[in-house]
């Protein structure tokens, strides 16, 4: 699963489920299907009208499987939250980067380069493009700056966290407050700083700083992780439990940065 | 704060947004009354902020993962689409979009100095200089060669000669007919020379010389074929029937490459700010520039059945010439005349 991550104007970090090249070939089937369904209901039409005005008729079909094609896509993502029939069918729709929806020029852009990416025959350009970038961007998403995500219509039920726990977690909590509050307020605040800025370490620092934070609590508090727990995970639950006992002796609360 | 009294507390505000998501999802924003817009911006800025503190604090990742699918179709409801604004489209188009052509008319004039490349290679290539036997083979060729194969066997026609091909019965549907046949092929033309500008440029430059190529080898048949038989006007035909449409047809198919050329640079140009920014900037320019090509090409596609392919009958050598010359001084009126001072984004939103 990629996720795609966006930050709202309040700063809020977000992020959506990049939609695969699985999702997105089937959604392309669907929509061809629709649009050459267009087109055939455009011959059958202008089957009565060619029979007195032929050039009028062949005129108008070429019109009509040149405006279906390319109006389908345009319209659609455009008019309809970047949804076209078959990528509303896979819960799929085209945003744009930065994580709002589509405007008419992101659109236009987009299926404009599609020209390009269905190249040389069966969206063979589009397909290698978007095989070889994390967000499976083609060509098209590329100019547009837009992306494919999935988007949840139903989302799932909230497992209770803390309800759900037993007794004996409760009496292991209580256990930890007890412990943490022997802490001096420096060593709550560089916890609790490191869990803030976790986010910001390269991936090596992190593991090294958390590791040695969990031996260090093992050693002092005489507190161990559980069996499989990682000591990220460890050191994170002793933070959500210092950080209950809300300010009542720090000063300003740290503020994610 | 505590997990459990977070989760206790906010649960049915949660519940709430949900509900307002699920009806504005289905019926649009609008569906809601006025208290509940102000409910579901506040809920939504609680629930960003929830997200952060869940993102902070709670290890269960089903809670933030909830929170977050909120938090997304929240967002993408309240920054959604834009209105649709017919009227401002028209008015950057009659005000807007010349100012972008003049912004990027340095690319228009490399992609008309492609187009030209290719039109005197096309026609050095072609026309036979010396009259040996050995210079005329070698012309035609090159003619036979260059051009595509369907239209390797074109032979040239004099005003007012009959049309070989048999276009008969030419009524007002012919005209209706075949001008939206050019319209529809020359706008594919444009918008392929301006998504070609994602090759790194390269295909877009092809196409412009290619394109020039085209017109530099018809025009040397027909001037070899006028050379040949003095007492016919080959070439003129020619002119007369390629200016009066041309005259706005080129200039759309360059726009089109300048479109393309504009994209390209987005891809190559090294800035201060990251490529994707770039790209994604001079995409949106590109496509406005673009954008005006289209009621260009619909003038042209009139003109070119009309005008420029009507026998002789109707519209004489010269008054085709003056037509062209009409268009092209009211094109030049309205790209370097039109829009100084304004903002050329205007009203951009509804572009």
């Amino acid at each position: 699963m990629i996720l795609h991550q966006v930050l709202t104007t309040e700063k809020v970090p977000f992020s959506y489920r990049v939609a695969g090249l699985g999702s997105r070939t089937l959604a392309w089937l669907i929509d061809m299907g629709v649009v050459i369904f267009l087109w055939i209901m455009g011959d059958l039409f202008s089957r009565p009208l060619a029979l007195g005005r032929e050039a009028l008729a062949d005129a108008l079909l070429l019109s009509w499987i040149f405006a279906a094609y390319w109006g389908y896509f345009l319209l659609f993502e455009w008019l309809w939250n970047g949804q076209t029939l078959g990528k509303r069918a896979l819960g799929i729709r085209v945003i744009q980067w930065k994580g709002t929806s589509l405007t008419f020029s992101h659109s236009a852009v987009r299926n404009i380069v599609r020209f390009v990416d269905s190249l040389p025959g069966l969206y063979a350009v589009g397909f290698i493009v978007a095989a070889c970038n994390r967000e499976n961007r083609r060509l098209g998403d590329f100019a547009a700056d837009t992306l494919v995500v999935h988007v949840e219509q139903r989302a799932r039920p909230i497992r209770a966290l803390i309800e759900a726990r037993g007794e004996a977690d409760r009496a292991r909590l209580s256990l930890w407050r007890q412990r943490l509050a022997s802490l001096e307020r420096e060593q709550k605040q560089t916890v609790l700083d490191l869990c803030l800025r976790r986010d910001q370490l390269r991936v090596a620092e992190r593991t090294r700083l958390f590791r040695s934070a969990a031996r260090y609590f093992e050693s002092r508090l005489e507190l161990a992780p559980d069996e499989y727990e990682s000591d990220e995970k460890f050191v994170l639950q002793l933070a959500a439990v210092l950080s209950e006992q809300g300010p009542q002796d720090d000063g300003p609360r740290p503020k994610r940065t | 704060m505590d997990l459990s009294t977070f989760l206790h507390e906010r649960r049915p505000a949660w519940r709430r947004l949900e509900e307002l998501l699920e009806r504005a999802e289905s019926s649009g924003l609008p569906c809601l009354n006025e208290d509940e817009v102000v409910e579901f911006g506040n809920l939504y800025r609680r629930t960003a902020s929830d997200l952060n503190q869940a993102q902070t604090f709670v290890s269960g990742d089903t809670t933030v993962r909830f929170l977050n699918d909120l938090v997304a179709r929240a967002y993408l409801l309240i920054y959604g689409k834009t209105k649709i604004d017919l009227r401002g489209m028209v008015m950057f188009l009659v005000w807007g979009w010349p100012a972008v052509f003049r912004r990027y008319l340095p690319h228009f004039l490399l992609a008309g100095a492609l187009f030209t490349f290719g039109a005197a290679f096309g026609f050095l290539a072609c026309f036979p200089w010396l009259k040996d036997k050995a210079s005329v083979e070698a012309a035609h060729n090159a003619q036979s060669f260059l051009l595509p194969t369907g239209m390797s066997t074109i032979q040239p026609r004099e005003e007012g000669e009959k049309d070989p091909t048999g276009e008969e019965g030419r009524g007002s549907d012919y005209y209706a007919a075949f001008s939206l046949f050019l319209f529809t092929h020359n706008v594919t033309v444009t918008l392929f020379a301006f998504a070609l500008g994602i090759t790194f440029g390269v295909g877009t430059v092809w196409f412009m010389f290619e394109n020039g190529l085209m017109l530099g080898v018809l025009a040397a048949i027909f001037l070899e074929a006028e050379m040949k038989d003095r007492g016919h006007h080959y070439f003129l035909t020619f002119v007369t029937g390629i200016v009066p449409h041309g005259v706005l047809e080129i200039p759309a198919c360059l726009i089109g490459g300048a479109a393309g050329l504009l994209l390209a640079q987005g891809m190559i140009r090294a800035r201060p700010w990251p490529r994707r920014q770039e790209l994604a900037r001079l995409g949106k320019e590109a496509f406005l520039l673009v954008s005006g090509a289209i009621p260009l090409l619909l003038v042209a596609g009139l003109l070119e059945a009309g005008v420029a392919r009507a026998p002789d009958q109707f519209f004489p050598s010269m008054v085709k010439l003056t037509v062209a010359c009409v268009f092209g001084v009211l094109f030049l009126i309205y790209t370097l005349l039109l829009g100084w001072g304004k903002n050329p984004y205007y009203r951009r939103d509804g572009t």
